[in-house]
């Protein structure tokens, strides 16, 4: 058969395709491996960019939170008794300066909730459990909704993976404030090691795909992109209550 | 007969796979697996009229192979990301005109090489064009690409046939002993062919699990 020279040119013609192909695959298949390689290392730059970026986010936040706490609280402070010097010193004067004194007295207390909320070592100091649970009370005394809360014992997370938990927890209580109309919300967390937080209103949902691709999503994709930092698992099942949705779900979990 | 029994077995692997996820392939997808089915069923009844009918069977197979060229070529057409594809409309048009003058100048009972060859070529270059418009200048794993195997399946079967079935005829009228021993070359290439159609299946599949527990 091989003596042939038509079927030995055959074989050989085959041999030499199959010979091109494999050459021309091999090289196409280096060649990507190196772009998805370079890929990766991109999207390892961008992430730590994106890293860097809330860093310094929350120095500032946390530079604003001292700013407030030892400026502003001071100083409000100081007014406070100030007025109380006024009231002892004139009497006449209490009942006019009544208002003001009880409208300082607010605003100390709102300055102190929002410099907590926006320094991120109280999460390092007090835990997680107990500065979300400080959120949550923040949010009752609004009586918007009515929040129901129940937790596990602290997560094991590092200072980071906290800091974004609570993040991505103020963000979503806001989101729920300002468009769920909802009556109740549900808010439960995983301790120890099963951290998982999940965050379900009985609002009016929302199409979560219509949301994310439209220019209106800037809060969700801010949540998710927290979430990818801190190396979390994030997902929102929705929809809205003319399609049948029941509320928004909302949970967060560590990958493991 | 074992090498024909390994080539029917290959062959069926695809047809599992595409029918398995079926609901998760996009058109292009689809018509490789009614293509991949329609040769099965070719492959069954072309060996039922040779070996036991005793008959001509060149027939079937000068009509699978426009079916052949129309469907793989057309699956390659839909998943090129390409603004104009008519060129290659054009190409398929022009290869049946040349299909249907091979037949005219010969018989259906005659096989049809040349035009085979040429529909070959066809296949050749689309299924090129494809992969390196699909994969090459996408910064994704080519080997978690589905387009990529079925590339790869097309690109092997149909450039490495290309010699075999330039010479067939030739062979046929010749030396029929020794055309009865080339086919071989064909069966080779079906059984690497078929299996890499079906992990383009089973890929497109699990891509789109995935997709959907993402969701």
């Amino acid at each position: 058969m091989f003596s042939n020279p038509i079927v030995l040119t055959v074989l050989v013609a085959t041999l030499m395709m199959l010979l091109l192909i494999a050459v021309v695959i091999i090289t196409m298949v280096l060649s990507n491996r190196r772009n998805v390689q370079q890929e990766v290392k991109m999207a390892q730059m961008h992430l730590d960019h994106e890293k860097g970026l809330r860093l310094l986010q929350d120095e500032v936040m946390a530079e604003v939170a001292r700013e407030l706490h030892d400026n502003i609280g001071q100083r409000l402070t100081f007014m406070k008794l100030q007025l109380q010097q006024q009231k002892a010193v004139n009497p006449a004067s209490a009942v006019s300066l009544l208002p003001v004194s009880d409208m300082v007295v607010e605003t100390i207390e709102e300055v102190r909730v929002l410099g907590r909320s926006l320094n991120s070592d109280v999460i390092e100091k007090n835990g997680l459990v107990y500065t979300l649970e400080k959120e949550v009370e923040r949010m009752r005394t609004l009586n918007k909704f009515e929040v129901h809360w129940e937790h596990d014992k602290e997560p094991e997370l590092i200072k980071d993976q906290k800091v974004i938990v609570f993040r991505i927890f103020q963000e979503t209580l806001n989101n729920l404030l300002k468009y769920a109309e909802a009556k109740n919300v549900y808010i439960s967390m995983g301790g120890g090691s099963n951290f998982k937080l999940v965050m379900k209103d009985d609002g009016k949902g929302f199409d979560v795909e219509q949301v994310m691709s439209s220019g209106k999503g800037a809060g969700l994709k801010n949540i998710l992109k927290r979430a990818e930092l801190g190396k979390l698992k994030c997902s929102i099942d929705s929809a809205p209550s003319a399609q049948g949705g029941k509320g928004t779900t909302f949970t967060l979990e560590k990958i493991v | 007969m074992a090498t024909l029994m390994l080539v029917m077995m290959v062959k069926i692997l695809p047809v599992i796979a595409g029918v398995y996820y079926f609901g998760h392939l996009g058109k292009s997808f689809r018509l490789t697996l009614y293509l991949t089915a329609i040769a099965f069923v070719c492959e069954i009844y072309g060996l039922y009229i040779g070996r036991y009918l005793h008959r001509h069977n060149s027939w079937l197979f000068n009509i699978y192979m426009m079916l052949e060229v129309w469907l793989a070529g057309a699956a390659a057409i839909y998943l090129m990301d390409l603004k104009k594809k008519w060129p290659f409309w054009g190409i398929l048009v022009l290869d049946t005109i040349f299909w249907i003058i091979n037949l005219a100048m010969g018989s259906i009972f005659i096989f049809a090489n040349v035009a085979m060859v040429a529909g070959l070529i066809v296949l050749t270059m689309m299924y090129l064009v494809l992969l390196f418009n699909n994969c090459v200048f996408k910064d994704r794993d080519l080997l978690r690409q589905p387009v990529f195997w079925l590339s790869l399946s097309t690109i092997i079967y149909c450039a490495c046939d290309i010699p075999y079935f330039g010479m067939h005829n030739y062979f046929i009228g010749h030396a029929p002993a020794l055309a009865a021993k080339m086919i071989r070359i064909n069966s080779i290439l079906d059984i690497i062919r078929y299996p890499l159609v079906a992990i383009s299946f089973i890929l497109v599949g699990q891509q789109k699990q995935v997709i959907l527990n993402a969701a």
